[in-house]
Formats: structure tokens, sequence, C-alpha cells
């Protein structure tokens, strides 16, 4: 996935491991995010995901591993040298500043004068639309203002890596829906290496080119974000990722029946086991040979349902996967 | 490296802190171990003294008097601070900053002030034919007069914590209004509320102007035990053996007052509603009684002030402004004070400053250390350890920033604690080094604070009289020295100058504590 073998990853992790009291918050997590290129960290909270990333901004120091940065070493170099954006899950605006000298402050803490950085300042506002709130306080503004704020901060910095923590869990489901789509488009625009810390799939996949999914301090899939959605390695990637039939079977082993592979109308007649209503129409649930199988059915596909439902699976679409879902969460 | 590596930054950072502590902690050795140290082994200690029932009773009573002001000061402040956080009314952001005007009283004011009402010629016992003036009742006044607000302004800061929402949430699982406040604001305020009872305690416990001045030879504490020992009678093994009961005493306070540990002062809820029905009057009857015992005491000064046999008068005031020692006395109050908060307010931002990043207890509890040694045995301390520096400017100057450093640093360490610590991190990542991080910041959002701090240490500086007394020269009498000085001539021409003097002091600290707060600092 590297475009070009002389250019240096914007990021790259080799075994980066860190320890808080008896908990194994990171286990050798080992990340590559090319410039230009946009991954998600993703895992339930608790995961150890923050850590990763507060390791990479070098606001935690890591017990073993090693970071560069654009090809830079900077484990052992102090949070101001590192050269990165980070965007903070609560945002951390400064209270006391305007918005535009929030904005001013990494370029001019790294050296630009004042003009400069105010002009630097206002140009990155103007990417995130909001040039017109320049003189605000960050109290004065909308959640969805203060996430636009935080991240015209860290994009002021022109670093070649911009870090992502969370970055849409505070808004509210409209917003994060129009938000996604501008990130998309500013990530192309920015052209630096993106990491996305989430434990939102949805986020995930509509903001990653890649997806790296990690579970208990450990990375357990990684790869292109399609990839690792179509076909996860294990079954406890495919519930966390959603996934409505993961059907255990003997042997440690796991079913993942996507829902594509289900043909209804032919085939053998099955019980149906509950009904719910859904946004978009009903999710049914029915005893099927593989286990109970859901799927979620349209408004009018739901209208034909009786006591039975006919339908028929494509074995070929069905995976076979170790089930780890045991133990450990 | 041996066992698990840890946070070197941390580790750095913690070493950095106490390095900013050591000035104030070395001057704190020089200027509070030592000569107390110093005190203590003159005379050595004659422990035998705590098998005598005289001072049996006397530390009996110091306790009891203590204690009674701060069971009284919760009864009373507990249930205002607690309407005060759930209701707003035009006003009430006036009446918090006014609950400031006992904290930057000077003691001699307040005496007066207190003698004025309820003294044996005070307007209230004409008014009531009661004469509280041989009672500990005017004692527990004073008391109280300084007190109250504290325990308000701490219970406020508890109670603003608790977020309306859980206090909704009771009320719709069955709770009417007072059980909610009892089954859920109560348990979550209790630390606010216990800290503010230990500090009313601390003070109470250790306050020197008001027994010696109110109480009268019957209602002595240990602090006016300790100077009629050290100061009158010269019986310094004696006095030591107090001093090391007291200290005993007022450290275990403390360190309890420092492990209730609450930080920061509550953010008010925006959006309160008017108090209506039951709690307008609760609320209007705790208010007027605040009034009368934190307020009346001071219009009274001021009333004597400008009243004489024959009704309003300025005779009193145009004798002060006349005499031509007003001049020295005001030009040398402002320098002094002035030269101690510019001491204190360095000491003390590095202290807290280091205190913070030490995250350390013992810092904390040394912090409070000149609040709770008597005045007096330290004054004494300084003329057996210093004789040399004893009638020279710079000791007094010395004297006076220790006094004025715990209320810097208390005020500022809550501040400091409550910064969210992603917005230093924050700072970092964009590329300010930890100094620019301190400067764009940390100084910035806590200046309020530090301005607060001074603004009380200025205040309290301006109306010292205790340390003044011992280690002043003629020429260098300040205001409080020269109330203290008329409030010892006679007369009814005396008095009302003494009370016009008092006024203007009064005035000076007002208008010093307003000028270097601005009107934003939080002060607890």
């Amino acid at each position: 996935m590297t475009p070009h073998l002389e250019v240096p990853p914007a990021l790259q992790t080799e075994a980066l491991s860190k320890q808080f009291g008896a908990v194994q918050a990171a286990r050798e997590v080992s990340l590559e995010v090319a410039a230009g290129q946009t991954l998600a960290l993703l895992g339930p909270s608790g995961c150890g995901k923050s850590t990763v990333l507060r390791c990479i901004a070098g606001l935690e120091r890591p017990d073993a591993g090693r970071i560069e940065i654009g090809g830079r070493d900077v484990t052992r170099l102090l949070p101001e040298a590192r050269n990165v954006g980070l965007v903070f899950q609560d945002y951390a605006l400064f209270p006391h500043l305007t918005v535009l000298e929030n904005v001013a402050y990494g370029p001019s803490r790294r050296g630009q004068s004042r003009l400069r950085a105010g002009a630097t300042a206002l140009e990155t506002l103007r990417l995130v639309g909001l040039e017109e709130l320049a003189s605000r306080k960050p109290a004065q503004l909308s959640g969805g203002q203060q996430q636009r704020v935080a991240l015209a901060r860290a994009l002021a910095t022109r670093s070649p890596l911009l870090l992502l923590d969370e970055p849409l869990s505070h808004l509210d489901e409209k917003l994060r829906g129009e938000l996604r789509a501008d990130l998309r488009a500013l990530f192309t625009q920015v052209a630096a290496g993106v990491l996305i810390v989430t434990h939102d799939q949805r986020e995930a996949l509509a903001l990653a080119d890649r997806v790296a999914v990690m579970r208990s301090g450990e990375l357990v899939q990684q790869g292109a974000a399609r990839e690792v959605f179509t076909r996860p390695a294990t079954a406890w990637v495919a519930a966390f990722l959603g996934w409505l039939n993961v059907l255990p079977q003997p042997g440690g082993r796991a079913l993942l029946v996507p829902e594509q592979a289900a043909e209804l109308g032919v085939g053998e007649a099955y019980p149906v086991l509950a009904r719910q209503p859904t946004e978009t129409g009903e999710s049914v649930t029915v005893a099927h040979l593989l286990g109970p199988l859901t799927l979620n059915l349209s408004a009018r596909e739901a209208g034909v349902v009786g006591a039975t439902l006919r339908l028929q699976i494509d074995l070929a679409r069905v995976q076979t996967v170790p089930d780890d879902r045991a133990g450990h969460y | 490296m041996f066992g698990r590596r840890r946070a070197v930054p941390e580790d750095r950072s913690r070493l950095g802190g106490w390095l900013l502590a050591l000035p104030a902690l070395v001057f704190t050795a020089l200027l509070l171990a030592l000569p107390l140290g110093r005190t203590l082994l003159e005379g050595g200690v004659n422990f035998g003294i705590w098998r005598d029932p005289y001072f049996l009773g006397r530390l009996g009573w110091t306790l009891l008097q203590a204690t009674g002001t701060a069971v009284l000061a919760l009864l009373l402040g507990a249930p205002l601070a607690y309407l005060l956080s759930r209701y707003d009314w035009p006003g009430k952001g006036l009446f918090l900053r006014l609950l400031l005007l006992p904290f930057v009283t000077p003691t001699l004011v307040a005496v007066l002030g207190l003698s004025a009402l309820a003294g044996p010629h005070g307007w209230l016992t004409l008014l009531l034919g009661l004469d509280l003036s041989e009672t500990p009742a005017l004692l527990l006044w004073g008391n109280l007069f300084f007190n109250l607000p504290v325990m308000i302004r701490l219970a406020y800061g508890g109670f603003s914590r608790v977020s309306p929402g859980l206090l909704g949430a009771a009320r719709t699982l069955g709770a009417g209004r007072w059980r909610a406040a009892l089954d859920v604001a109560l348990p979550l305020a209790l630390p606010g509320l216990a800290a503010g009872f230990v500090l009313v305690f601390l003070y109470s416990a250790l306050s020197f102007g008001l027994p010696l001045a109110l109480g009268g030879e019957a209602y002595a504490t240990l602090e006016v035990e300790i100077y009629t020992l050290t100061a009158l009678q010269l019986r310094l093994s004696e006095a030591s053996a107090l001093i090391v009961g007291q200290l005993a005493l007022t450290l275990a306070a403390t360190w309890l007052y420092t492990r209730l540990g609450q930080g920061g002062v509550g953010v008010a809820a925006a959006g309160l509603p008017r108090p209506r029905g039951g709690a307008l009057w609760a609320l209007l009857f705790l208010c007027a009684l605040t009034v009368l015992l934190c307020f009346a005491p001071l219009l009274a000064v001021a009333l004597r002030g400008l009243l004489g046999h024959g009704g309003l008068t300025l005779l009193y005031w145009r004798g002060l402004l006349q005499d031509e020692q007003t001049p020295l006395l005001l030009g040398n109050t402002l320098r002094f004070g002035l030269m101690a908060v510019t001491g204190a307010t360095l000491l003390g931002g590095l202290y807290a400053l280091g205190a913070w990043l030490a995250r350390s207890r013992l810092l904390d509890l040394v912090s409070l250390l000149p609040l709770m040694v008597s005045p007096v045995s330290l004054a004494v301390g300084y003329l057996l350890a210093y004789p040399e520096l004893a009638a020279t400017l710079p000791m007094l100057i010395a004297a006076y920033v220790l006094l004025a450093l715990p209320l810097v640093v208390r005020s500022l360490l809550p501040a400091l604690r409550a910064l969210p610590p992603r917005l230093l991190e924050a700072a970092r990542t964009l590329g300010a080094s930890p100094l620019g991080a301190w400067r764009t910041v940390t100084l910035p959002l806590v200046r309020p604070a530090l301005r607060g701090g001074a603004a009380l240490a200025l205040a309290t500086v301006l109306g010292e009289f205790g340390a003044t007394l011992v280690l002043t020269r003629p020429e260098w009498a300040t205001l409080s020295t020269g109330l203290y000085e008329r409030l010892g001539r006679p007369g009814e021409r005396n008095l009302g100058e003494a009370c016009a003097l008092a006024t203007l002091l009064l005035l000076l600290s007002v208008t010093a504590f307003t000028v270097l707060d601005g009107g934003e600092g939080e002060v607890t």
C-alpha cells in the first residue's frame, strides 16, 4: 500500500508496549500510516487505543517499542518536538483565548511571527468554514463548532501526522453525519497521514482507508477498511464490527453469515422466532439449521412474513472463523 | 533500570516541583521553624503545666468556643449555602462578593464594631436592655463575624458542584425538596462542609485579637494565655508547653483539613430558578441573620465615627485628618503592605506551583503552618533568634510575608488543581515547551486566583497589628498600631477618632482588595 517507496510513512510504530500497574494497555502494537492515508484504530472503550495515541503524541512514554514520524525516530522526544497535530476527544480548547488565537497558537509556538501565525490561522479557519467566528471565545460556540476549531487548531500546525481521538463522539447523530463527510474531504485536501482512534465502526468505515482492530491492548486485525469489514478474521472482530449472525460451531469455530447470503422467498420455510420493528423495516429471527439467523428486512419484504419464512443461504458466502469471544473481551 | 520503568517526565516534574517550593521552604524554616524552636529551647518545655487545672480549663474553653463557633457556622451556613446554590436572584453575586468583607476586616475594626453594638454602652445593649459584654456571646459573635463567611463560601463551593440533574432525578423518584437535599446534595457536598467546619474550628481556636479584646480574663483562650505568659510574665517554659500542645492540636486539625481536599470552586449552574414559598422565606431569614452578624458591626464602626452627642458630626474625621501623624501612618501602611505582598506573591506563587507539580500532601500541609503558629510566640522567637535584626525593617517585612504567604498559596493551589490536564497537553503537542505552556496557558488561567490571593494578603497585612506591635519602632507606626494606641486613650473624642481611623483602615483594605482582585478572584 506504500505509494512511493522514497516517501517515508507519516507514522510507523514498532512493537509499542505500555503497562499501567497490572494492566497491559498496549502490547507490541505495530502500525503504519502512509502519507495521505487515513488509518482508523478501532476498538471497544478501554482496549488501549487511546494509550497508543498518547504514546505517539509523546504524552505517555511507552515501556518498549519505537515510534517514527515522517521517517524520524521520535520515541525519546518531548511532545512539542514531535510535530503532530492532535485533536482531543474533549477538544481541550484554551478557554482564555479566542478562536483565532487558539488556532494561531500552534504556528506561533513553532516559530511563526504573530502576523504569519494569524494569517495561517485564518486560512485554516476558512478551510473548516468558521472564519466569521474568529473573534469568539470557545465557550460561545456550539459543540460542532468547537469540534471544527479543535480540528483547525491541529491542522494549522501543518503537521505531516494528524491524530484524532474519538473525533465525533461528543456530537449528535445528525452533526456526526455532516462532519464525517467534511472530514473525509478535508483529509484528502491536507495530504497528511491521519490516525483516528474510535470505538464506532461506522465512523471508521466512513473516514478511513485502512482499519486496525484492537482488543485488550493487542491488534487483532489490520487491513483495508472494506476488507476488514467484509472478511473479519475472528468471531469477536465480526461481532464487534456489527455482524448480526455469528453462529458458534463445535470445535471453537464460528460461522459468519452475511445478510447478502440469504435469498428470500425460495428454499425451505423456517419458523420465525422473533420479530422486531427497526427504523427501516423489521428485524426477523428464524430458526435456521445453522443456528438462529437474524435478518433486517425492508417494510415491503417484512409484509409477507408469516409464521414461517422461506429462505436459502448461499453457503459459498458463509465464512468460517475461529471463535475467540469467550474469556476476555 | 531496576523494577518497573516509570514515566520519566512525571518524575522530573515532581523533582522540579520541590525545587520551585524550595525558596519558600527555606524562608519558612528561617522565619518559622527556627524562631519557634528557639523559643521552645530558651526556657525548656515545662510539661508539668498540663497537670494544672487552670490551664486544662483554658484548653477546655479554647476547644469549647471553637467547636461552638464551628457548629453555629455550620447550622447557619450550610442551609444558606445550599439555597444560594439552588436559587438565583438579582444581587446574589453582590451578596457573595460582600461576604469577602469580613476576610479583609482588621481584627481591631471588628472589635470596635462589636463593642459599638453590644459593648457595655453599645446600641443593641441600650435597645434591648441586655448586656452581652460580660458573657462569651460577644466572643462567639466575633468568631462568627470572621468565620461564617468562610463556612458559607466553602459550603457554597461544595453544593455548587452537585449537578441540578441529580436533584431532579431524586425529585422524580419521589423525594420532596428537602428530602432530595438531604439524600443527594448533602452527602455529595460533605467534603466541602467538613472542610469548612475544620477551618472555622482552626481559625476560632487560634484567634488572638478577638479573645484578647472581647473575652476578658474570664474567657481567655490558650493563645491569650501564651501571650500573657511570654510577653507579660516572662514564664517561657510554661508558655512553651502551651505552644507545643496548641501546635499538636492544630496540626491534627490541619492534617484533617488537607485530607478533605476539595478541589476548585464549583461552577454555578446557569438558569437557576427564583426562590419562592418556603425557600424564599428561609433565604430571607438566613440572609438577614448573616447581614446582622457580618455587616452590622462594620456599619456600626462607620456610624460611630460620624455620630457625636449632638447627632451627625465631622468632628472626629477632621481631628483625624488634621493629626500630623495620619499621613505617616497611611504611608507606612501602604509601603509595608506593598513590599510584603510583592514578596509573598513571588514566594507563594512559586510554592503553589511547586506543590501542584510535586503533588505533595506534605507541601500542602506546610503551607498552612504560618496560619497555625501563635504569632506572639513567633515574634518572641524572632527577638531571641535574630537579636541583631530585632528592630529592622527587613525583619518586620519578613514577618508580614510569612503571614501573607499561606493566603497566596491557598488561593492559587485550588485554581492550579482545577486546570484540565488536557489543556497543557494540547499546548505541548502544539509545540509549546513546558515553560511556554506555563506562560501561555497556565498563568493566564490562574491569574484571577493569583490576584485574589495577593489581594487577600494585602488586606491582611494592612490590618496586621500583633507582630507589628512586637517588632515595630515608633517611626514605623501603621494604621493598625495607631488604632490600637488610640483605643488605649480614654474619652468620647478618642473613641470617635478611633472609629474614624478604623473606617479609614477598612476603606483602604476594601479598596486595595477590590483594585488588586478586580472582582474576579475566588477566595476560600
